[in-house]
């Protein structure tokens, strides 16, 4: 599966930058401007993955950087990357654009994810399959939703999962693996497609 | 909720992401934000000297 998240895994040096950037910028907010660069695709990549319009997922996008630059004040590294803190914010947003009824949750995915879960399944990659795997997906709760999205359509490595969603390393590999056992368990029912 | 599945949708390029790239009008909101806070506090904190001090002048006088 490919990543969209390439660059999650940062050396010290790029650590270091990163809080001269974030220490800049909460003296003036000017200063937050290679952050935004660096961040902005990927907190792009992952709105649009949970929404259907392209513009109102811009939309959401500049909102995300608007919050995390007002409250940059309140952020302060203790082990959690500032993508993550960012990821929060866009999960907060997207939240509320769903609950405003402004965008509808959309769950993204293509030919060859359906075929890496047919693999894990081994199921055959086939129409009738791949009607059974969307409608298990439309019927997961959110939070297992979530797991599976980052775990196997963005690759997202377990610490960074964690990280999002304000849990241990561990688990969040135990959640997902858990998550998907109940996709399974719902790709397996017998359901009238 | 109800959720739309969508298959294979067509990808966004990196440079289509970056011609939407807005730093400036970001930075004007948050700023503007600010600049209406710090209006904001101005204005009580002269509302709230005001009334402190009418307060005293008429227990004075």
């Amino acid at each position: 599966m490919r990543s969209i998240n390439p660059i999650y895994h940062h050396s010290d040096q790029m650590l270091n930058q990163e809080m001269e950037w974030i220490n800049s910028a909460k003296e003036d907010p000017k200063y937050f401007a290679p952050l935004y660069e660096k961040y902005h695709e990927q907190i792009f990549r992952y709105v649009y993955q949970r929404m259907e319009d392209k513009q109102l997922s811009y939309d959401v996008t500049s909102q995300v950087f608007l919050k995390a630059m007002k409250n940059l004040n309140k952020y302060e590294y203790r082990g959690i990357p500032l993508a993550s803190w960012l990821y929060r914010i866009a999960k907060s947003e997207l939240n509320q654009a769903y609950r405003d009824n402004r965008a509808k949750r959309t769950i993204n995915i293509d030919n060859v994810q359906v075929a890496t879960f047919m693999e894990v399944f081994e199921e055959e990659t086939n129409s009738l399959n791949k009607k059974r795997l969307f409608n298990a997906l439309s019927q997961m709760n959110g939070l297992d939703l979530q797991l599976i999205e980052l775990r196997y359509f963005e690759d997202r490595p377990y610490k960074e999962i964690g990280e999002i969603l304000n849990i241990k390393e561990n688990n969040a590999k135990v959640k997902t693996f858990r998550a998907l056992e109940k996709l399974k368990k719902l790709f397996n029912k017998k359901t009238r497609l | 909720m109800k959720r739309k599945i969508m298959y294979n949708r067509w990808k966004v390029s990196s440079e289509e992401i970056k011609k939407h790239q807005d730093f400036k009008a970001i930075l004007k909101k948050v700023e503007y934000d600010s600049s209406w806070q710090w209006k904001s506090i101005g204005f009580w904190g002269t509302v709230g000297t005001t009334a402190v001090a009418l307060f005293f002048l008429v227990i004075h006088f």
